[in-house]
């Protein structure tokens, strides 16, 4: 269930930052392509990272359980403030409107 | 942190043992070892003519298409010489000590070995396999469970001129016994098997040369060492079955849309990667998600040639004798970093319920 939520959470929000950023981004590639591709150098940074992040933490000897009770504690810790935040921003509006 | 770091890497020089790239030298004087195999159920490599004739010698190679049966049960013909066997005798020297081990094996890891030692071998002699059971409990005993020492086999009957090896299958006739010596004896070992005589499809024969000086305590040792294996075999059996069962129970959980799952699937959703802002906003939770992957050995370019970096689990984590060092070290450093995320959880909600405080991540809403 928690899992389910989160999970929720996190596609609500990747969902609803595609929508947020789409405009941005199509003006950025077609007006200031070099900025874009500094973007896109970023995004190839992190993958290089990606690559590298699993056979970092093969050295750290850490099982699968412990990465993933850490991932699971690490994205808690982020997302649990933006849905508390979005919940009290819903419900302001929801006052406003009423 | 760097203390941490620094604990670490010293444990592990401390506990990286030196067999993590030595070779063991295990004493013997093991000039060469040959492989071959044989398929018997085919009629390749083995003499493909079965010209067993009955109990007193071993004049046939080949009786498994066909086992003789008569009033004492079915008869098994075995090579009768190391030509058969390794399918060439050109690297056999006179006068050496030849270890045999001939193995039977099914579709799966499980492995059944007879063992004999052949002193002063020279290629025209007749190999008379004997086969030692342990007593007649194993008659009932399952297929998993036969067990018996190959230094019982060499120790207490040695080498005999005339032997006779007798497959004989058992009552309702789900299983076989190999057995030797009179009928009345109880050297025997009984193999379970629901396919009959199809369960022997796939021989292996092993020849370890031992060398011209090879003593009797040098046999006995080298039995002893395979023993060992036969019974580490037996023991990694179990471990496969172990391992199989929970796989299932994995894949139970799995398709179980009731069970959450803390795998490595648990970001699996699209990151709008197309977009380039939403995919800079989102790498951090890429390359968390990554770190669950399973690891790959890196391939470092280095000028004109690159190496090749591998896992830590392959070279160190995953022996056997570090698993309890591993257990202990997840235990500690694993627990020390929950334990601050938990702290650091605990005041993210703490200040969540803060109505005071009104900002993520230090952005002010």
């Amino acid at each position: 269930m928690a899992n389910a939520l989160l999970k929720a959470l996190l596609k609500f929000l990747s969902f609803v930052l595609n929508i947020l950023l789409t405009p941005i981004n199509t003006l950025l590639s077609t007006a200031l392509p070099s900025l874009n591709d500094s973007f896109s150098r970023i995004n190839s940074f992190f993958d290089l990272l990606s690559d590298y992040g699993s056979i970092g933490v093969s050295y750290l000897g850490l099982t699968t359980e412990t990465i993933s009770i850490i991932i699971l504690l690490f994205t808690s810790i982020i997302t649990l403030p933006l849905g508390v935040h979005l919940f009290k921003l819903i419900i302001k509006w929801w006052d406003s409107l009423t | 942190m760097k203390r941490f770091l620094f604990i670490f890497l010293t444990l592990v020089l401390i506990f990286l043992p030196k067999k993590v790239f030595a070779w063991e030298n295990i004493g013997y004087n093991v000039n060469r070892m040959y492989w071959g195999n044989a398929n018997v159920s085919s009629g390749t490599g083995l003499n493909t003519t079965p010209t067993y004739t009955q109990e007193t010698n071993f004049d046939g190679s080949l009786a498994l298409n066909a086992p003789v049966q008569d009033n004492t049960g079915i008869h098994l013909a075995f090579a009768r010489s190391l030509y058969y066997i390794i399918g060439t005798n050109s690297n056999l020297i006179q006068g050496h000590t030849y270890l045999i081990t001939i193995g039977i094996r099914r579709n799966n890891p499980y492995v059944v070995r007879y063992v004999q030692d052949r002193p002063q071998y020279t290629h025209n002699d007749e190999l008379q396999f004997l086969y030692i059971g342990t007593g007649t409990s194993n008659i009932t005993q399952s297929e998993y469970s036969v067990s018996w020492k190959y230094d019982q086999s060499i120790g207490e009957y040695g080498v005999v001129d005339t032997a006779t090896i007798r497959v004989k299958a058992n009552s309702n006739g789900t299983g076989f016994i190999f057995q030797y010596g009179n009928t009345s004896d109880n050297n025997f070992m009984y193999v379970n098997s629901n396919q009959g005589l199809s369960y022997l499809s796939i021989w292996t024969a092993s020849v370890v040369d031992m060398g011209a000086s090879a003593t009797d305590s040098a046999i006995a040792d080298m039995t002893n060492q395979l023993n060992d294996i036969n019974n580490n075999i037996l023991q990694s059996n179990e471990k496969l079955d172990n391992i199989d069962s929970g796989i299932n129970n994995v894949n139970n959980s799995i398709n179980d849309s009731n069970i959450d799952i803390n795998s490595n699937d648990f970001l699996d959703f699209d990151f709008y990667e197309d977009n380039t802002l939403v995919g800079v906003v989102t790498a951090p939770l890429r390359f968390i998600n990554s770190l669950t992957d399973t690891c790959q050995p890196v391939n470092l370019p280095i000028f004109n040639s690159s190496i090749t970096i591998p896992c830590g689990t392959t070279i160190f984590w995953e022996r056997q004798d570090v698993s309890n060092f591993r257990l202990f070290w997840n235990t500690l450093f694993g627990g020390l970093i929950i334990y601050r995320l938990v702290l650091k959880l605990f005041h993210v909600v703490n200040d969540c319920l803060d109505p005071t405080k009104d900002n993520v991540e230090g952005v002010e809403i």
